[in-house]
């Protein structure tokens, strides 16, 4: 082989993979990379409907972020979030297991956990308006016939801090199914040989659950952890649903990804709605950030 | 032959065959095709719309008409999207709140309709609706309104009078709430989330929502007459306690489910709903009464009317064949098999007197429905309006107040404020 064919074989290689690529690139830049800078050029614009009004260059974001009820709406987005996540998360990994413990009607009861999975968020939200209706309600029928009366005719969705336990309650109910069977796969991945040991050696079930299940199951957790709380963030159709108007009453339910949509939809402000998905974005993307490092440390 | 040529023949096949479809389509043979869009009215009405575009299309042999249902909460995104890029339908059953915004944005085709004939013809509200700056831009097509629904047997029982003003439904309904307490049973229907119950009130009280100064609207949501409507309503709850505290978040549905549980005495009820609530408890026809909305301090009774019109859109290139179709479809003959089926009434004064006599509304609970009809306004017909209700603004307001933690004043005057900035973008 001449000292031409080698480099030029050399340089092929280097071309063949950006080829193979190419489609798959070109693709991810038409349908992530083309609205993401389209989402950032809107967001230093006025917004007109569906037309990009006069720069304002980065007015937006000072609103944003100097607007009460803007900041009032991420206060309440990141404790959601946060309770949602950990609720959520407390609960799938009980789930997790009393299904992982070989009880007999553990494999119908894992399809019954399946099921809220199934259910359309949307029907699954007004269902729980339904339960939590003041007049109506089972939960107020149930509570008052514990004897808390204080719940006869209690009206749930009265004031933003009740009505975001209700909306909370209805979220987690709908995370629990996936982060459960994830969980469930998880805990089948610990070796039994070294719970069993743990066991002769006399550690309790709650010792082995903290010394030898859960680290084995860490990466699973973190993976799940970061999921959950990307999709907690991004919580729009139970607010919407649920609350009147949405986001109501008088604001007090508010959160990041409904404000983003009165803006962009509502008022039809597009560059104010940008503004709020980019802030959206920034809060994911450092959630993300961390993610990929505890996953290099977790390889490392 | 080669292959090369072979594609090259088929290639020029191809090209002839388009050349030939294009010249069809052009409309040289004075074939046209129409886009409508409608919304959707539900399985069982679907049929009644398409025969209404079946018969043009008998009449009109040149004409297809390409029926599509529309709905949903993306319905307005679908017709800002289809306006942008200039693809919009020909003929769009479009709400009323909607026509001034499409008309300020230059997307409608002015109707070939003037607007003192449209005031003969039509209700004026719904004619209001359609009309900028002196010129008509849609033919009203239906409307809906609301009236006053109580229920007969329980004011007897009360020893209560039908209430003819505002007033006296507080009067009433505070006796109708204690005599009816152990049966949980709600004094007035408060629906502290459908600004359609209370904003009509800042008319009856003397107020306007704006005025139109020059060529823009301003807000006039801080007056003393809007104030006072507005405290009289949240009071009926915060201070009377006329309905369960929840009904400060309940919607139109609610209000409804409540009455047809027999839940509720005295109520503010649209022609729909009624037939809803009838349908879901038929043992209350009896029971029921329906009268004219009360009036207030300003001594009128003057209601909001909802309702649509039917827009022809500028980018349509059969705009006389679109024009034709219009007012074949506002033909009472061919609203009524619509309206009836959705409770509503024909937008025009023809169709409104067909009904009362001896359509749907000549039943003694549906005819006052007819009358008020003649007693509603619109609202500030700004493009902007759609934000104003989008928004939740006045809703926010209105239960501001109900939660009793906000003080009237500052809470009508942030809603003036926010209503003025939307009509000022």
């Amino acid at each position: 082989m001449t000292v031409e064919a080698a480099s030029r074989r050399r340089l092929q290689l280097k071309i063949i993979p950006w080829l193979l690529m190419a489609p798959t690139m070109v693709g991810i830049a038409l349908v992530i990379g083309y609205p993401f800078v389209r989402t950032i050029w809107l967001s230093l614009h006025e917004g007109r409907g569906l037309r990009t009004g006069a720069w304002v260059g980065l007015d937006n974001y000072a609103d944003m972020l100097t607007d009460s009820g803007t900041q009032a709406a991420f206060v309440r987005t990141v404790i959601l979030t946060a309770v949602t996540v950990i609720g959520s998360m407390v609960a799938a990994l009980l789930i997790a297991l009393v299904l992982n413990s070989g009880l007999p009607g553990m494999k119908l009861l894992t399809i019954l956990v399946v099921l809220p999975w199934a259910m359309p968020r949307v029907s699954a939200a007004i269902l729980w308006k339904w339960a939590f209706d003041s007049q109506y309600g089972v939960v107020n029928w149930l509570l008052s016939s514990l004897g808390l009366d204080m719940f006869d005719g209690y009206g749930w969705f009265n004031n933003g801090t009740s009505a975001l336990i209700v909306v909370a309650i209805a979220i987690i109910w709908a995370k629990i199914p996936f982060l459960a069977i994830a969980m469930l796969a998880a805990l089948k991945s610990v070796p039994g040989d070294i719970v069993e040991a743990a066991r002769l050696d006399g550690a309790s079930a709650f010792k082995v659950l903290m010394r030898i299940k859960l680290p084995v199951m860490r990466p699973v957790l973190i993976v799940l952890f970061v999921l959950a709380t990307i999709q907690a963030f991004q919580a729009f159709d139970h607010i919407y649903v649920m609350t009147v108007p949405p986001g109501g009453p008088n604001h007090s339910t508010e959160i990041l990804s409904l404000l983003t949509y009165l803006e962009a939809f509502a008022f039809l402000e597009g560059g104010m709605g940008s503004a709020l998905a980019m802030l959206t974005f920034a809060v994911l993307a450092v959630v993300t950030a961390l993610y990929v490092r505890l996953q290099r440390e977790e390889a490392g | 032959m080669t292959r090369w040529k072979l594609g090259i023949a088929a290639a020029m096949v191809g090209v002839m065959g388009a050349v030939a479809g294009c010249s069809g389509d052009s409309g040289s043979s004075g074939e046209s095709t129409l886009d409508v869009w409608f919304n959707d009215p539900g399985t069982e009405l679907q049929p009644v719309i398409q025969k209404v575009m079946t018969d043009f299309e008998a009449k009109n042999s040149g004409v297809k008409i390409n029926l599509r249902f529309v709905g949903g909460a993306d319905t307005h995104q679908n017709y800002l999207t289809a306006v942008a890029g200039g693809a919009p339908p020909c003929v769009a059953q479009l709400g009323n709140t909607w026509t001034p915004e499409f008309a300020s944005m230059d997307a409608l085709a002015e109707a070939d309709l003037k607007l003192d004939e449209a005031k003969q013809r039509f209700v004026g509200s719904m004619v209001d609706s359609a009309t900028m700056d002196g010129k008509v831009y849609g033919y009203p097509y239906n409307v809906g309104n609301r009236a006053f629904v109580y229920r007969k047997d329980l004011l007897e029982k009360s020893g209560v009078q039908v209430p003819k003003t505002w007033d006296e439904v507080a009067v009433a309904a505070k006796k109708l709430n204690e005599d009816n307490k152990k049966d949980g049973i709600a004094g007035f229907g408060i629906m502290g989330g459908e600004i359609w119950q209370y904003v009509p009130l800042v008319w009856n009280w003397g107020g306007d929502i704006a005025v139109k100064e020059g060529d823009s609207w301003k807000a006039t949501m801080n007056s003393t007459e809007a104030k006072a409507a507005f405290d009289w309503y949240a009071k009926l709850l915060t201070a009377d306690k006329l309905s369960p505290p929840d009904s400060a978040n309940w919607v139109a549905a609610d209000g409804t489910k409540a009455f047809a549980l027999g839940k509720v005495a005295m109520g503010i009820y649209a022609s729909f709903q009624l037939k809803s609530m009838l349908a879901q408890s038929p043992d209350l026809k009896d029971k029921v009464g329906v009268v004219e909305l009360p009036t207030g301090p300003a001594g009128n009774n003057d209601t909001f009317a909802g309702g649509s019109n039917l827009v022809v859109f500028k980018d349509c290139k059969y705009t006389e064949d679109a024009q034709a179709l219009v007012r074949h479809m506002v033909e009472p003959g061919n609203v009524t098999g619509y309206t009836r089926g959705i409770g509503m009434l024909p937008a025009s004064l023809a169709g409104i007197q067909e009904e009362q006599t001896s359509g749907s509304f000549a039943d003694p609970l549906f005819k006052p429905f007819g009358d008020q009809a003649k007693h509603t306004r619109y609202v500030p017909a700004d493009p902007s309006w759609g934000k104003v209700e989008g928004s939740g603004a006045l809703v926010n307001a209105m239960q501001a107040l109900m939660g009793g933690k906000s003080d009237l004043n500052s809470t009508m005057d942030k809603l003036n404020t926010e209503i003025t900035e939307a009509f000022s973008k």
